[in-house]
C-alpha cells in the first residue's frame, strides 16, 4: 500500500515548509556565515527572536548583567534607554502613587536587582499579603487551573513522547536523539569511519530501513520497527501513518514536523543544505532529504513511545494524554511539577514517593499540602523581589501602599517589560555605536588628488581589511578601495589536480562559468600556452577536462569520478580543501573555447573511449587497432556512416556481433550525438566571452568609483586565513568567496583587466586605463596580515624597478597591523611591530592555538560610500567598507547590486556573530576544547551530540564574557536620499531586512547634508545626527 | 505540413522566488514529468510591489518561472503537492490548455 501521488507530494511539501525555519548547515570545509534565524527573516526582528526562543529554546538578547556592564563603560546611552522605557510605558495603565518609569529604570540599570520568576499559583492578593507581612488568604486551587497549567505545556505540535517525558519522566526524547544521531553518523560518514553502511546509494530512508529491520539491538529493546515500516514503502507514507497513529490532527502536522526537526537542528540543517546541493559529491552518491530524516525520527519515536507505553501502561496518543489530564488533573500537575523541574526542592522527595506509589489516595492527600506550600513560596519570593526593587528605586512606601488590583496591573507590566527589555538595551547600544560612527565621519566634499597615487589597492569589504588599509594609507602614497572579495566575478573553479568545482562567489549566487587552472611547464607566452593546452587535451588522464565533460557513468570506466576520490584524494583525506594560492606555475583558462577546440576535445575523448571499449569488450590489444579503424567506428556509432566496418573484417565479427558492439559504444560508452551535445554544453561553460569580461571589469571599477587616475599598480587583494588543526579555519576565510580563499577571483579579474582587447573595450565605455597600469593579484593572509603578490612572472619589465618600494610599503603595513592586533589576542602581547608580526606568524602554524585570530568578531558597521568619509577614523577592524561613488551611478543600479550581494553577505556574518554571542550554547557551538570532528563535515560536542552550528566560544567570547558586541548591522549609505531609498526598495529582500529591522539603515545625503534614519517603520530626517557624542555618554557613565 | 496530430495537454506556469527553484523542480521530478523550462530574472508587479529582474549577485531574490506541460491527470496531484508551499510563500501557478504535436516528448 502506498499514498496517492498528490497526497505524497503534499506531505513532502509540508515537510519542506516545516523545515524552512531550520538554518542551513554547510560542511565546515567551506564555512558559510549565515543568520541562524534566516528562515524567520520574513518576520520583524523582535518577533523572530521570540519565535527562535520557542523553536530552539535559545535566548535572543544578552542578559541584563552584561548590558549593565556596557552601560558602565559608556557604550549604552542612558538617555536612549530612558526614552525606550517611556515609549514602553506610553499606552500602558498608570498606577496611582507609583513612578513606574523610575521603577523600571531601576530594574534595568541597578546591578543585582531581580524580581524573580512570575508566580504560577500565587495571585496579587497573596503577594499583597506577603508584602505587608500578613498571612496569605486561604483558598483552594481549582482542578481546572491545574489542568490548564499542564495543558499549557502541551501546545499543538508538541510530539506526544515529549509530553509523556514531561509527565512520566521517561526520557524518550533523549534516547530518540541518540538513536537518530547514530543513524545519521552511519549514513552521512564521508570516509572517517572504517565500516561503511550498506546500501547508501538508495538514499537515507531506504538504506536505514533495510538496516533497521535487521537491527538486533533495536529488537532486543522491544522496538517493533518492522511493523511500522510494513505499512508503506515510501517515507511520505510512513510519516502520514505515524501522524495518524499518534492522533495528531492534520492542521498541526506542520508544527509537529517543525518541532521534531528543531530537536537536532544541526543535523536537520545539514540534511536540508545537502539535499539542495546538487554539486556535492556525497549528496549525489548517497542522497538524503528532510523527508527521509523525519520519517526515521517518527518511526523511532513511535516505536519507543509504544514500547514505554506497553511496559508501563502509559497513555501515548494525544487523545489518551488529554483524557489522562482531564481525569487526573492533580496527579498530572504533580507529575508535571516533578518531571518538568518546577518542583519545590524540599517537597521533591514526598512528591516523588507519592507518584511512585501510584496510589490515588496518597496523591490526593499530598496535593493540597503541596499547592499551599508552593503558593506561599511564590508569594513571598515575589514580594521580596518587589520590595527590594522598590527600595532601590526609593519607592518602598509607594509599593507597600499598592492595592491588590494595582499589584495585578504592575505584575502584568513587569512581565511584559522583562520580555521587551532585551530589545531596548539593543537599541540603546546601537544608537551609541551609530553616533560614534556618524560623529567621526568627514562629510566635507572630497579633495581631488594632485597626481595619481603610487599604487591603488582593492581590498575585500571584510572588516579585517580596514586595519591594513588604514596603515597602508599612512605609510605611503597608497589609495585603497573596498569591494566584495570575489571582485564581482562569480567563478566556478577547477584547480590543478582537482576534479571538482569550487564555487567562488557569495552563496546567494551560483556561477555559470567555469575557470580551469592549467599547469604551464615551459614558457608563459601565449603561443606556448595554447599549444600546451592542446597537448593536455590529448593526454586524457592528466587533463581536468576529461572528468569535467565525462559525465558520471562513462567517467567511472576511466576511474575518473568527477567529484570522486580518484582525482582528489588529497582533498578528501584532508580536513578541508584548501586552494593553493602559492603555485607559481599555473595559468587560468578563462576565455571561451573555439568551436574547433571544443570539437577536438570531444573527438579525442571519444577516440579514447573507443579504444577502451575495444580492449575491454573484445579483448583486442591496443596495438592491433589503427587510427583509421577508430575513426570509422566513431563515425558509425555517431550514425554518420553505415555498413560493415574495417574493424569487423579485421577481427572477424559477424554482423550481429558488430551491431551489438556499436550499440554498446552508443549506450555504455556514450558515443552518440545527444551525449556529445551535452558535452558541448559543458565545454561551453568554460571561460567568459569578451563581453562578459568587459562587463566584469567595467562594473567592478565603476561600482567602487575608480574610473580615472589609475596608478602604475592596481592590486586586487583577495584574502584568507591559515591556521593548523582548526575545523573552523574556513570561517576565517572570505565570505564573499563562499568561505574560500579569495586569490583565484583576484587572479581572474587581474588577468582579464590586463588584456589589451579588454582595455580597448573599456576605453570605448569611457574608462581609459593607461598603458603603464598593471593589475596585480595579491593575497592578504588575515592571520599574519601578510600581503603576497601573485603572477609576478607576468609583470612587465618596466614595473620591476618599483616592486621593491611596493614590497616595503606592504611589509610596513603588515607589521603595523600585527602590532595593533596581537595585544587583543593576548594580554600583554607585543606592540612592537616586528615582534608582533613574528607572534602572528607563530599563531598561524601553532597546532594548539584555539584562537589564531579574532576573525570578524566585533563587526558592527557597514559603510557604503567614498573612502574620505571614514579615512580619518580608526575603526578598529570592525566595519565593512564598500567603496561607492554615487556620482558614477545615476540610476542606482550599482547600489542595488551592492545591497543585494555584499550587504546581504555582511548581514549574514553580522547575525551569525550576534546570535552566537547572545546564546553561545544554542546558536553558537560552545567551546572548541570539547569538539570532535563528525563524519568529516562537522563537529559534535563530546562523542555524540547534535552537529554544532554557529561560531565557537573562542571566536565571540573572551574569558567567558562577550568579546563580540552583538548589534545588528549598522549600515550607512552615502548617496542622495531619493536615490538610495529607491535602490533599497527595489531590492525586495534588502527592503525586508530594513523594514523588519534586521539591519539598521541610515542614509547620509552629501548633496543636502541631511541624515535619514529608518526607525519605527519609517524614514526620519535629521539635520544633524540625533544622538549624544560618545564623550558625553562616557561622562554620564563615569 | 500534412499529418500533424494535435494532442491536448495542460500547461502550468509556476512563478516563485529563485531560492525555491530546487524544491519546485524536485517536486515536478517526483510527480514524474519528463521535462520543464525555466525562465530566470522575471520582472513584474505583484502584491509585494515591483520585482526587479536584473540583480547581478543574488539569484535567490529574483523571481523565476517554471513552465511545464503535463497530461491532465497530473495537474491535480501537482497542485495538491504545491498547496502547502503557496500557503506560506509568494508565487502563483497559471494553468492553461495547450496542444502539442509530439506527445511522446511530454509523457514518461
Amino acid at each position: 500500500m502506498s499514498l496517492a501521488l498528490g497526497r505524497r507530494l503534499g506531505v513532502r511539501t509540508l515537510v519542506h515548509v516545516a523545515g524552512e525555519a531550520i538554518p542551513f548547515f554547510w560542511p565546515m570545509r567551506t564555512f558559510i556565515h549565515h543568520n541562524p534565524l534566516y528562515g524567520l527573516e520574513h518576520l520583524p526582528f523582535e518577533q523572530a527572536v521570540a519565535e527562535g526562543e520557542r523553536l530552539f529554546h535559545a535566548r535572543g538578547y544578552l542578559p541584563r548583567k552584561v548590558q549593565q556592564g556596557y552601560l558602565a563603560e559608556g557604550k549604552v546611552d542612558p538617555g536612549v534607554l530612558a526614552d525606550e522605557v517611556a515609549h514602553f510605558l506610553a499606552g500602558r495603565p498608570d498606577i496611582a502613587g507609583l513612578d513606574q518609569q523610575r521603577l523600571l529604570m531601576t530594574l534595568l540599570t541597578e546591578p543585582g536587582v531581580s524580581i524573580g520568576p512570575r508566580p504560577t499559583l500565587a495571585d496579587a492578593y497573596d503577594v499583597h499579603a506577603a508584602l505587608s507581612g500578613a498571612r496569605l488568604p486561604s483558598r483552594e486551587t481549582d482542578a481546572t487551573v491545574l489542568a490548564a497549567q499542564v495543558r499549557a505545556d502541551m501546545p499543538p505540535g508538541r510530539p506526544p513522547y515529549a509530553i509523556v517525558d514531561r509527565l512520566f519522566g521517561t526520557g524518550i526524547g533523549a534516547t530518540l536523539n541518540e538513536l537518530v544521531i547514530k543513524s545519521c553518523l552511519d549514513f552521512f560518514d564521508e570516509g572517517q569511519s572504517v565500516w561503511q553502511m550498506p546500501g547508501r546509494e538508495q538514499g537515507l530512508f531506504a538504506a536505514w530501513s533495510a538496516v533497521a529491520q535487521r537491527n538486533l539491538r533495536l529488537f532486543i529493546r522491544g522496538l517493533h520497527i518492522k511493523r511500522i515500516l510494513a505499512v508503506d514503502a515510501t517515507p511520505e507514507g510512513i510519516i502520514s501513518h505515524v501522524m495518524e497513529a499518534l492522533g495528531v490532527p492534520e492542521e498541526d502536522w506542520k508544527g509537529h514536523f517543525t518541532c521534531e526537526l528543531t530537536r537536532l537542528h544541526g543535523w536537520a540543517g545539514f540534511i536540508r543544505w545537502r539535499a539542495g546541493a546538487k554539486h556535492y559529491h556525497w549528496a549525489r552518491h548517497y542522497p538524503a532529504d528532510l523527508v527521509d530524516y523525519l520519517a526515521i525520527r517518527l518511526v523511532l519515536g513511535l516505536a519507543l513511545l509504544r514500547e514505554h507505553a506497553q511496559r508501563k501502561g502509559l497513555p501515548h496518543t494525544l487523545a489518551e494524554l488529554d483524557r489522562f489530564v482531564e481525569a487526573h488533573p492533580g496527579q498530572a500537575y504533580l507529575r508535571h511539577e516533578f518531571h518538568g523541574g518546577h518542583i519545590l526542592p524540599d517537597s521533591a522527595h514526598a512528591v516523588e514517593d507519592a507518584l511512585a506509589s501510584g496510589r490515588a489516595g496518597r496523591i490526593d492527600r499530598l496535593l493540597p499540602v503541596y499547592l499551599a506550600r508552593k503558593r506561599e513560596h511564590e508569594a513571598r519570593a515575589q514580594a521580596a523581589g518587589l520590595q527590594n526593587l522598590a527600595e532601590r528605586a526609593g519607592l518602598a512606601d509607594a509599593m507597600r501602599r499598592l492595592a491588590p488590583e494595582a499589584l495585578t496591573t504592575l505584575a502584568g507590566t513587569l512581565a511584559e517589560f522583562e520580555t521587551a527589555e532585551g530589545h531596548m538595551w539593543l537599541r540603546a547600544l546601537e544608537s551609541c555605536a551609530m553616533g560614534r560612527l556618524m560623529h567621526g565621519m568627514n562629510l566635507a566634499p572630497a579633495v581631488q588628488r594632485a597626481k595619481r597615487p603610487f599604487a591603488q589597492l582593492m581590498f575585500c569589504i571584510d572588516v579585517r581589511s580596514e586595519r591594513i588599509r588604514r596603515h597602508l594609507e599612512k605609510v605611503g602614497d597608497y589609495q585603497t578601495f573596498g569591494i566584495a572579495g570575489f571582485f564581482g566575478v562569480p567563478v566556478s573553479f577547477i584547480g590543478l589536480e582537482k576534479g571538482s568545482e569550487t564555487h567562488l562567489c557569495p552563496v546567494v549566487a551560483s556561477p555559470k562559468n567555469v575557470v580551469l587552472e592549467l599547469a604551464i611547464a615551459r614558457s608563459a607566452d601565449e603561443q606556448a600556452f595554447v599549444s600546451s593546452l592542446e597537448q593536455v587535451f590529448h593526454e586524457l588522464k592528466a587533463s581536468v577536462l576529461s572528468p569535467f565533460i565525462t559525465v558520471e557513468a562513462v567517467g567511472l570506466l576511466f576511474g575518473l569520478d568527477m567529484f570522486g576520490k580518484s582525482l582528489a584524494p588529497l582533498a578528501y583525506s584532508r580536513w578541508r580543501q584548501r586552494l593553493h594560492p602559492d603555485r607559481p606555475d599555473s595559468r587560468l583558462l578563462l576565455d571561451k573555447l573555439s568551436r574547433e577546440q571544443a570539437d577536438s576535445i570531444i573527438r579525442s575523448l571519444q577516440r579514447a573511449l573507443i579504444v577502451k571499449a575495444v580492449v575491454r569488450e573484445l579483448n583486442v590489444e591496443r596495438e592491433a587497432i589503427t587510427d583509421d579503424m577508430i575513426r570509422e567506428l566513431r563515425e558509425t556509432a555517431l550514425g554518420n556512416r553505415e555498413g560493415p566496418t574495417d574493424f569487423a573484417r579485421r577481427f572477424v565479427l559477424d554482423a550481429r556481433a558488430e551491431t551489438a558492439f556499436i550499440g554498446c559504444l552508443r549506450t555504455v560508452y556514450r558515443i552518440d550525438r545527444g551525449y556529445a551535445q551535452l558535452q558541448m554544453e559543458r565545454l561551453g561553460r568554460i571561460g567568459f566571452t569578451l563581453d562578459e569580461q568587459l562587463n566584469f571589469v567595467g562594473t567592478a571599477l565603476r561600482s567602487i568609483g575608480l574610473t580615472e587616475g589609475f596608478s602604475r599598480f592596481v592590486l586586487l587583494v583577495g584574502h584568507g586565513s591559515t591556521s593548523e588543526n582548526n575545523p573552523y579555519e574556513s570561517a576565517l576565510d572570505c565570505g564573499a568567496c563562499g568561505g574560500n580563499h579569495g586569490i583565484v577571483n583576484a587572479r581572474v579579474l587581474a588577468q582579464i583587466a590586463n588584456k589589451p582587447t579588454v582595455r580597448e573595450g573599456l576605453r570605448a565605455q569611457g574608462i581609459a586605463i593607461p598603458d603603464d597600469t598593471w593589475f596585480v593579484p595579491a593575497f592578504h593572509n588575515t592571520t599574519t596580515d601578510e600581503i603576497q603578490l601573485h603572477d609576478m612572472a607576468l609583470l612587465p619589465p618596466s614595473h620591476l624597478v618599483y616592486v621593491d618600494r611596493l614590497g616595503n610599503g606592504l611589509q610596513s603595513a603588515t607589521r603595523l597591523s600585527a602590532a595593533e592586533r596581537i595585544p587583543t589576542l593576548e594580554p600583554g602581547g607585543s606592540v612592537d611591530p616586528a615582534r608582533a608580526y613574528r607572534h602572528a606568524l607563530r599563531n598561524a602554524s601553532d597546532w594548539s592555538q584555539v584562537r589564531p585570530e579574532w576573525g570578524l568578531s566585533r563587526n558592527f558597521g557597514f559603510v557604503i560610500g567614498r573612502r574620505h568619509l571614514t579615512e580619518q577614523m580608526d575603526l578598529e577592524g570592525r566595519v565593512f567598507l564598500q567603496s561607492y561613488d554615487y556620482r558614477a551611478d545615476s540610476r542606482g543600479r550599482l547600489l542595488e547590486n551592492i545591497l543585494a550581494g555584499p550587504l546581504v553577505v555582511g548581514q549574514w556574518i553580522n547575525m551569525e556573530h550576534y546570535f552566537s554571542t547572545v546564546d553561545n550554547a544554542h546558536y553558537g557551538s560552545g567551546s572548541k576544547v570539547y569538539h570532535n570532528v563528525a563524519g568529516r563535515f562537522g563537529v559534535m560536542t563530546g562523542n555524540l551530540s547534535d552537529l554544532r552550528t554557529g561560531l565557537p566560544a573562542q571566536t565571540v567570547l573572551k574569558d567567558g564574557r562577550p568579546y563580540h558586541e552583538p548589534m545588528r548591522l549598522l549600515t550607512f549609505i552615502e548617496a542622495p536620499f531619493a536615490l538610495a531609498r529607491r535602490a533599497i526598495e527595489a531590492v525586495v529582500p534588502v527592503k525586508n531586512l530594513v523594514y523588519n529591522g534586521w539591519v539598521r539603515m541610515a542614509i547620509v545625503d552629501p548633496e543636502t547634508g541631511t541624515f535619514h534614519l529608518f526607525d519605527d517603520g519609517g524614514w526620519r530626517q535629521h539635520a544633524s545626527w540625533p544622538g549624544r557624542p560618545t564623550e558625553e555618554i562616557k561622562e554620564i557613565a563615569a | 505540413m500534412k499529418n500533424l496530430n494535435f494532442s491536448p495537454l495542460k500547461k502550468l506556469e509556476i512563478i516563485l522566488e529563485g531560492a525555491h527553484q530546487e524544491f519546485a523542480t524536485d517536486l515536478l521530478d517526483r510527480a514524474g514529468v519528463s521535462g520543464y523550462t525555466i525562465v530566470n530574472n522575471l520582472s513584474g508587479k505583484g502584491r509585494h510591489g515591483f520585482h526587479e529582474g536584473h540583480l547581478m549577485f543574488n539569484e535567490e531574490a529574483v523571481l523565476i518561472m517554471i513552465i511545464v506541460a503535463v497530461p491532465e491527470d497530473l495537474v491535480k496531484p501537482i497542485l495538491e503537492g504545491y498547496a502547502p508551499f503557496f500557503s506560506e510563500h509568494t508565487g502563483v501557478v497559471f494553468i492553461s490548455d495547450i496542444q502539442v504535436t509530439r506527445l511522446v516528448k511530454f509523457t514518461s
